[in-house]
């Protein structure tokens, strides 16, 4: 309890009200502009936290990461283009109003639901951790290198493509993050004689260049700017009163939200997808839906932010993100000498505590900052490419320069930029190269301790640790799905039906 | 004559092409990680080793399979996109990732570009460098509303100097081969 009140007096001193909004506005302008999204808002905003304290560097984080969950929508609603993969649902309903002349009450509907999935989020946060510090205390070295392992499987599974194109990035990140100093020992290894490399592979420059770079080539591709938008008209407080009639919606997408967001490779655009189809289907008027239905816009705007919040459960507890954002996320935590795992729950509960508290705080400039400024955020998304992608560029090589005040860091963001662009452009999920750095140094850590703690034998502790063999099982379920998951999906598929059909 | 601008190409050719030429790379270098770790200490090259003949195994996994189903000229994947957009059950709700006409030569202009920006940089400075950089772009990218590109550039450069040189102290002006002093500024 005196942390949570500790958080709470951190959380609301003045200038960690001002990085909140900060953050929330910079947030909001990554989600509103196409092209720029989550991840890269995450990571264009990480240079700025280095020389801060822990918990005002959360408060920075999580206040983005709440405005890009909520300015997604925006272009959604004007211009049927989701500024982020988290809102592609609501453009099926929010760009109707919008050509029925209510796109400010759209924008509304999505501040107000945003805000108050949020909140439902953050209040399920509080509430679940005393569950989460006891679960994740039980874990041991060999459970925390299987934990590892299960991670970048479950992200291979779930990335769209080739599961073993995910496995190829995976593991090359993993590769990759061998750069540099060891783990086990003062040795460096395939530093090659470069001096830049000694310190291995800066994690900013990656986040920097897979997520930054590679995406201003994908747009420098792309002629003009994203599209013409609509003219801004409609009422906010139509929008507020509209999300409160539709409570229930509200409160039910929410859910699905938070546990989607648990589910490592999951995220924001399946629980938007899954909230807007529940919506539907429990709907009185289902044939509304698609034509403008206020609820079609309520339900996945509810359910991409109260995501946050369940992406922070396996971000924090296991290091596992739940989504490319939460990776990043993840690696602002690891800038700031943060490791997910016990010592989030320990000596570092207040900077947890912290984070949770600015979840709520986010769902409160959501909702006043987003309803407020309904009109203005409308303004935003005709930023050409020809404007956008030097400027991108621009602060993207100072921010990965001022890390560590070390020219080779922008050398490693330019190749990490072309990695992350040859990745997406032949189809490896670039979640699954990220995940390789970050949870590679992590594996191995653990892996050279079980070695120490069994003498070096591990041809059995994974089995013989009931955590641990559950992870190994879940691996081989995980890695197996491919083959047995097409005869899983017709056999439920078939019992569904007959199910039905009585 | 094709209707497409020009420098656009195919994406499946281009991409086809270039699948195998990363992979190859990916491969290339992975070997490299392979023989280099055999040099060192057991302790230190176990985690390289394992992951180095996992990443090759794969490929070769990779390669082998895309032989023998018969894909190794085709993009298996267009399928899966389009079953995944119909598994949403949504019309054009979903649609992952589409494939879409890209023009690859602005792409490798983007990045040679970009490079050159890094080694401008290098030479005078991030703030002489980044303004040169955002108008230079603007302009090779057919930006010509020369009001809108000067507000941008001094914009952008004001506000970067700002953030990163004042509040983050970074050497904005300070390049391996000019150097200058902006201290006189009132920020």
């Amino acid at each position: 309890m005196n942390e949570i009140l500790e958080a709470a007096r951190i959380l609301f001193q003045p200038e960690n009200l001002i990085f909140a909004t900060i953050g929330f506005l910079v947030g909001t302008f990554g989600g509103i502009v196409p092209g720029i999204g989550g991840a890269l808002t995450l990571t264009l905003v990480m240079p700025f936290t280095l020389g801060m304290e822990a918990e005002p560097a959360v408060i920075l984080l999580a206040g983005a990461y709440t405005g890009v969950m909520y300015g997604g929508s925006i272009p959604a609603i004007l211009i049927n283009t989701p500024g982020t993969s988290s809102s592609a649902a609501t453009a099926l309903d929010g760009y109707e109003m919008a050509k029925q002349g209510k796109a400010v009450t759209a924008i509304s509907i999505s501040a107000t639901a945003s805000a108050i999935g949020s909140f439902i989020g953050g209040v399920f946060l509080i509430l679940v951790s005393p569950i989460l510090i006891a679960f994740v205390l039980a874990f041991g070295s060999p459970e925390f290198f299987m934990l590892a392992v299960v991670g970048l499987a479950i992200i291979v599974l779930a990335s769209s493509g080739s599961m073993i194109k995910g496995l190829i990035a995976g593991a090359f990140g993993a590769l990759l993050s061998t750069i540099g100093s060891t783990v086990v020992s003062a040795e460096r290894r395939f530093t090659f004689g470069i001096p830049e490399l000694y310190e291995g592979v800066n994690l900013l420059a990656a986040f920097i260049g897979v997520f930054a770079i590679a995406e201003m080539l994908r747009l420098a591709g792309q002629r003009g700017s994203i599209t013409d938008k609509l003219a801004i008209t409609g009422s906010r407080l139509e929008g507020v009163m509209e999300t409160l009639r539709n409570w229930p919606t509200v409160i039910k997408a929410s859910l699905i939200g938070i546990f989607i967001g648990t589910v490592p490779g999951e995220g924001g655009a399946v629980a938007n997808f899954l909230a807007y189809l529940e919506a539907k289907r429990s709907s009185k008027e289902p044939d509304r839906f698609g034509k403008g239905h206020p609820a079609g816009v309520v339900a996945p705007e509810a359910s991409n932010n109260s995501v946050i919040s369940g992406s922070l459960v396996p971000t924090l507890s296991f290091g596992i993100p739940g989504s490319s954002t939460a990776a990043v996320l993840l690696g602002g935590l690891l800038l700031q000498g943060l490791r997910p795992g016990p010592s989030m729950f320990d000596e570092n509960i207040v900077v947890t505590y912290t984070l949770f508290g600015s979840v709520l705080v986010g769902s409160v400039l959501t909702f006043i900052i987003g309803v407020g400024l309904a009109n203005w955020f409308g303004l935003v998304p005709s930023i050409p490419n020809a404007i956008l992608v030097p400027c991108v560029v621009f602060v993207s090589l100072i921010g990965a320069f001022v890390a560590e005040f070390n020219f080779g860091d922008v050398w490693q963001t330019l190749f990490f930029g072309f990695v992350g662009y040859a990745l997406i452009r032949f189809g490896f999920p670039i979640i699954a190269f990220i995940l390789g750095i970050i949870l590679g140094p992590i594996a191995e850590d653990n892996l050279y301790r079980t070695l120490q703690i069994t003498g070096g034998d591990v041809s059995t502790v994974f089995f013989t640790r009931p955590l641990s063999l559950v992870m190994v099982i879940m691996t081989v379920f995980i890695l197996s799905w491919p083959l047995i998951g097409p005869w899983v999906k017709r056999s439920v598929r078939a019992a569904w039906h007959s199910l039905r059909e009585r | 004559m094709s209707d497409e601008p020009s420098g656009t190409v195919q994406p499946s050719r281009f991409k086809l092409r270039g699948e195998w030429v990363f992979c190859a790379i990916l491969a290339a270098i992975t070997c490299v990680f392979l023989v280099v770790s055999l040099t060192y200490p057991a302790s230190v090259r176990l985690w390289p080793l394992a992951v180095s003949i996992f990443v090759i195994g794969l490929i070769l996994i990779y390669t082998a399979y895309r032989l023998w189903s018969g894909t190794f000229f085709e993009d298996p994947e267009e399928d899966a996109r389009a079953g995944q957009a119909q598994d949403f059950g949504e019309e054009g709700a979903s649609a992952p990732e589409p494939p879409a006409n890209i023009n690859e030569r602005a792409t490798i202009a983007a990045g040679a570009s970009f490079v050159l920006f890094a080694i401008f940089i290098y030479a005078v400075g991030f703030l002489l460098a980044g303004a040169v950089f955002v108008l230079a772009y603007m302009l090779v990218a057919g930006y010509r509303k020369p009001l809108t590109v000067i507000g941008v550039v001094i914009g952008a450069s004001v506000s970067i100097y700002l953030l990163f040189g004042s509040v983050l102290n970074a050497p904005m002006t300070q390049g391996a081969f000019l150097q200058y002093d902006l201290s006189w500024l009132p920020v």
